[in-house]
């Protein structure tokens, strides 16, 4: 896992100016509910307010596992059902090695997940999930996906001419632009690198909002975080070992969806 | 739980987190206590090298003793996460061998068959006496075949041994009113001086410690010095014979062994230490 954690804490910070696609959209969220029943036992992996208050809704035993408790006690005021969150059970663990019950959820709740944890650490974690999920159970997880046919200065270009940006779907969009093959990782850090050499590339007059942007992204990003991907044909194949894919949804209601589908599995 | 009953004995803990430091045993675990510990846990652990240890509550001093030995995985389980991030504050050594689990004793969604050790300081007071077996069973549940609960237990073993309040309360407003004689006062006031309904709590003495300042300043401000630090409305359930309270032990534990609270001469008569193997 991210050997330095101290990217919790920035995350933890700036949890409220988070937007889609970097947040489960309600669209997103509303896949999930059509799946899931009442009164069930649901693990959160993580803090994502909306699938908290996801689980409140539908009455549910809620169990959120982070290993930072700052990000669930910054999340929690965030939550529509905030007064819900003291009846919550809260792990302060690693996703790899929880003292939870086995067998024990219905449901198992992640937001970007996968990406979290490193390649080589992928069986572990798709077997503890295994291990947490009832037999019948499902693991819901937004995955990210990469569009090869994003280019960079065109992704740049579209975000600097929009008056309020949406700086939450630059950096996701950016993320195909620099997903590393080899390292199998997203180089975020080198958007900066990017954003500085069209700066140089404008007009003097030009150059005021990709300054603006490039403020803008080096402010929000927590660069001190590593997610890791492998190609989508290659993520899914090692899903397949240890889950059945019942589905793969994407929502409509915001631009990129179509780069964050919602993946329903089932335990083989 | 239900919630009233929930708040009349945790919701304290919430706002005494921040109190802790000026509580002395025998409410907090004496070095000797630790001692004893230590020694029950290292003839319970016997050339086992990966141990699983489940903490109910958060007592530093246990998480000290925890945190000098690597060979210890720590679940540290509290029903609030203030009382955590407080009583870490209060540790003297720092560990990152520790897994926090804000739940309830009685209900913690945790792994069966998997800890070694499961650890406690007082607890069965901080759970309703219609909870006891159900926290019992689920203890039972989470210990390995071969795995121990030790916990100081505090019961009517001897109840000569039981004081006058009256008397507890004129011996400590003799003294200089410092944070020891404080917590002397809730270590015996509270919970050495008999139950009423099977339940002790610091409202008694507050009844008792406001009648009898009337007529005495240094019991006034031993009272206004208590009420500084002793939680009020907070429920202990106490109040039952040793036997009893053994009865209901022995129906999920065998017990192996027991030292003496070493604290105080007091607490050697209502306080034990126990080594209990889960029952099969």
């Amino acid at each position: 896992m991210n050997s330095n954690i101290n990217w919790f804490k920035k995350i933890a910070d700036q949890w409220h100016i988070y937007r889609e696609p970097i947040i489960p959209s309600f669209g997103e969220v509303a896949l999930m509910k059509k799946v899931m029943r009442t009164g069930a036992r649901v693990l959160v992996l993580g803090a994502t307010p909306r699938y908290r208050d996801l689980g409140h809704e539908l009455k549910c035993e809620v169990v959120a596992c982070d290993m930072n408790l700052e990000m669930l006690v910054s999340t929690s005021r965030l939550m529509k059902y905030s007064y819900k969150s003291a009846a919550e059970t809260w792990v302060i663990a690693n996703w790899l090695e929880t003292p939870l019950k086995t067998n024990y959820f219905d449901y198992i709740l992640g937001d970007f997940v996968i990406s979290n944890i490193p390649l080589n650490l992928r069986s572990q974690f798709y077997l503890e999930i295994k291990r947490l999920l009832k037999k019948d159970g499902l693991f819901i997880t937004r995955h990210i996906m990469l569009d090869h046919n994003l280019k960079a200065s065109a992704v740049v270009t579209h975000y600097a001419d929009q008056k309020d940006p949406n700086i939450c779907e630059f950096q996701f969009a950016m993320q195909s632009v620099v997903w590393n093959k080899k390292l199998k990782q997203f180089d975020l850090r080198s958007v900066r690198q990017i954003i500085k050499q069209m700066i140089r590339k404008q007009a003097l007059s030009n150059r005021r909002k990709y300054k603006i942007l490039y403020q803008r992204f080096i402010a929000d990003y927590p660069f001190e975080k590593t997610w890791f991907q492998d190609a989508e044909i290659n993520e899914e194949k090692k899903l397949k070992k240890y889950f059945q894919i019942t589905a793969k949804k994407h929502a409509s209601d915001h631009r990129l969806s179509y780069l964050c589908p919602v993946y329903f599995l089932k335990k083989k | 739980m239900p919630q009233s009953l929930q708040k009349k004995y945790t919701a304290a803990w919430r706002n005494f987190a921040a109190t802790w430091l000026k509580i002395y045993p025998p409410s907090r675990p004496s070095l000797g206590n630790i001692m004893a510990f230590k020694k029950l846990m290292f003839e319970a652990i016997k050339n086992k090298n990966n141990v699983q240890v489940l903490l109910l509550g958060s007592t530093p001093e246990l998480r000290d003793l925890f945190a000098k030995y690597h060979q210890l995985k720590v679940t540290v389980c509290d029903i609030n996460m203030e009382m955590i991030i407080a009583m870490t504050n209060l540790m003297k050594r720092k560990t990152d061998n520790e897994i926090w689990i804000k739940a309830s004793w009685t209900t913690a969604p945790l792994r069966q068959n998997y800890y070694d050790l499961v650890f406690g300081d007082f607890v069965t007071g901080n759970v309703p006496r219609r909870d006891l077996l159900q926290m019992y069973q689920h203890i039972n549940d989470l210990l390995k075949k071969d795995g121990y609960f030790i916990t100081r237990f505090f019961s009517y073993f001897d109840k000569k041994a039981l004081l006058d309040l009256d008397k507890v309360i004129m011996k400590m407003s003799q003294k200089k009113l410092t944070d020891k004689v404080v917590s002397d006062l809730w270590s015996f006031g509270v919970f050495c001086c008999g139950s009423q309904n099977k339940q002790v709590s610091a409202d008694r003495l507050f009844a008792r410690l406001k009648f009898l300042a009337k007529n005495d300043q240094k019991i006034k401000k031993l009272n206004d010095a208590t009420l500084k630090i002793i939680p009020r409305h907070k429920y202990w359930a106490y109040g039952y014979s040793g036997q009893e309270d053994e009865k209901l032990l022995k129906k999920y534990f065998v017990i192996e062994k027991y030292l003496p609270d070493t604290c105080h001469p007091v607490y050697r008569q209502l306080s034990r230490i126990y080594k209990l193997k889960r029952k099969q």
